[in-house]
């Protein structure tokens, strides 16, 4: 797994955040989810709401989609389809619950969607996984998702180092075989059984745990 | 009791089987605390963060492709048909064996359709598509694309167009090839990248807009050749198998029907009268053969085949007149 970067370090990230002023007064108490200016931006200019929800949420999104896609350019691509969703389909009018709450599931849907895709070739669950109710968020669903994600992290604990090593370069550093076998000093066909070989692993593991597929695949036919 | 570091620690995996079944009671208890569960993700994602996104970058995208008018939904791709395979109940044998029956006399007569799902789109009609891997396809009027129903993403992902589309193909972790063919043998192939083909009657032309492609076509002696693309290049094959490349400069040229928009660029009346025959179905004439070689700069914008024939009868003073389907463009003549 990635090392997790430096937890000690007070994340600059903090200044960004829409924090209320003066923490006790009224605006504070109908602020109680950090998100009432931005709800009033939305009745303003959605436009203009939208792309500040974007600038605010959208790192701590990818990083938490990263965690079950393994995948840098795939977890941006699945926040930023979470975005455009929410714009297109006007998905902001309905939410009933925050906008955080609504962003982090939705995008914990989508990668869980294609973990399934990708590991087991299952075909992909209905595409209603941006439904802006809170039912979309069954507690049971989050918490089979987190063991998901745990497990996929102890899963990448048990790859070689040589696997991990060319795993982490092909998915986050997005090189190409090529490029990593020039850098490890292997042919690139090598880098690829490395790369098949850690897949075959994950998926082994994780079908072994049964943390995932077909449980929650029958929880989701339950629920229909 | 749940706390913030109790949860901290739930996120990084590290609590009992006990703590556990305590947070899934607490989760039920109220929605509050599933606001509550939220919030201290993400505090817990800013706090240990995997990597730092380049925000301003992404949000540029992000603006780029809200500006980018669509005409129609997503499609979920065969929703219908997994429904019902989860509803065939005990008498699944007896079922398979009347499928395999049918699909048997099917695949013998019509092996299109057993085989491909085919997407198509009517005259001057576009379309939105998502394929199962994600990748995205939009189609332009009078399209089809053909989708494997058996065996796509598992080797290699590969579909067929005929008529004109632009694909945003979402890239594998297996780095697993993307190919589009098309009915005069071009193959195009590519990792991760958007592009558009045009697999038209009267010519194949494929542009490039992000990443990296590699066409593959057959010439007169029936050898294939290879060709790499770069962002920016477009590649013509005519009818006769004569291949163009050019460089487009400006990115608004790319795929500009998706914004109801037609960009030209010194373009023959001729190609235009094509293109508008080919995606709206509407003929017209040239009532002088050296109308033809007339050329057109520009971008215009137009919702209907109609409204593009007036804009440029205006721009090349030219007098439009319809008789049924069919139009005629001719010089107007010189008042006495």
């Amino acid at each position: 797994m990635l090392s997790k970067l430096n937890p000690d370090q007070p994340s600059e990230k903090w200044s960004t955040r829409i924090v209320p002023m003066h923490p006790a007064d009224e605006l504070a108490q109908a602020d109680d989810d950090g998100e009432f200016f931005i709800r009033q931006a939305f009745s303003h200019n959605p436009r203009q709401a939208c792309e500040l929800l974007f600038r605010q949420y959208y790192g701590p999104l990818c990083s938490h989609a990263v965690r079950f896609v393994q995948n840098r350019e795939v977890a941006e691509d699945l926040v930023s389809d979470v975005f455009y969703a929410f714009w297109v389909k006007e998905i902001y009018l309905n939410v009933t619950t925050s906008f955080r709450a609504y962003l982090f599931y939705a995008v914990r849907n989508r990668a869980y969607n294609y973990i399934r895709w990708e590991l087991n070739r299952q075909e992909p669950m209905p595409d209603d996984l941006d439904r802006p109710e809170a039912e979309a968020a069954q507690p049971d669903r989050l918490m089979q998702q987190d063991e998901l994600q745990v497990a996929l992290d102890e899963a990448m604990r048990q790859l070689t180092p040589q696997q991990q090593r060319i795993f982490l370069m092909s998915r986050f550093e997005g090189k190409k075989y090529k490029e990593i076998a020039a850098e490890l000093n292997l042919a690139p066909k090598t880098v690829e059984n490395h790369l098949l070989r850690a897949i075959a692993t994950l998926r082994t593991i994780l079908t072994q745990k049964n943390v995932l597929f077909l449980a929650l695949l029958a929880n989701w036919i339950g629920e229909n | 009791m749940v706390t913030k570091e109790l949860m901290q620690a739930y996120f990084a995996g590290q609590v009992t089987p006990l703590q556990r079944k305590m947070i899934a009671d607490w989760l039920k208890q109220q929605p509050a605390n599933r606001e509550l569960y939220f919030r201290w993700l993400e505090e817990w994602e800013r706090r240990v963060p995997q990597y730092a996104p380049d925000i301003d970058q992404a949000l540029g995208r992000f603006r780029q492709r809200i500006d980018q008018p669509q005409t129609a939904v997503i499609d979920p791709y065969e929703y219908e048909e997994r429904q019902q395979l989860v509803r065939i109940g005990r008498r699944t044998w007896l079922w398979a064996a009347a499928a395999s029956l049918v699909l048997g006399v099917l695949a013998y007569t019509g092996q299109d359709l057993v085989w491909y799902k085919v997407y198509a789109t009517d005259f001057g009609q576009t379309r939105l598509l998502k394929l199962p891997d994600s990748s995205v396809v939009t189609l332009n009027g009078h399209s089809m694309l053909y989708i494997p129903r058996f065996g796509f993403g598992e080797s290699t992902r590969r579909v067929r167009l005929e008529g004109e589309a632009v694909f945003d193909v979402r890239h594998t972790v297996t780095h697993q090839r993307f190919l589009v063919e098309t009915p005069d043998g071009v193959e195009v192939e590519v990792l991760g990248t958007e592009f558009s083909v045009m697999a038209r009657p009267h010519a194949t032309k494929v542009a490039l807009n992000r990443g990296k492609v590699q066409l593959s076509y057959p010439t007169l002696n029936a050898q294939r050749q290879q060709l790499m693309m770069k962002p920016g290049d477009w590649v013509t094959l005519s009818q006769q198998g004569e291949l163009t490349q050019g460089r487009n400069t400006h990115h608004e040229t790319f795929a500009a029907w998706r914004s109801h928009q037609f960009v030209f660029d010194n373009t023959p009346l001729r190609e235009i009268v094509n293109m508008v025959k080919e995606t709206y179905g509407l003929t017209v004439r040239l009532a002088d053969t050296t109308l033809a070689d007339r050329t057109l700069s520009g971008t215009y914008k137009a919702r209907t085949s109609n409204d593009l024939i007036r804009a440029i009868a205006e721009v090349l003073e030219l007098q439009v007149t319809r008789s049924g389907k069919t139009l005629t463009l001719s010089a107007i003549p010189p008042r006495l």
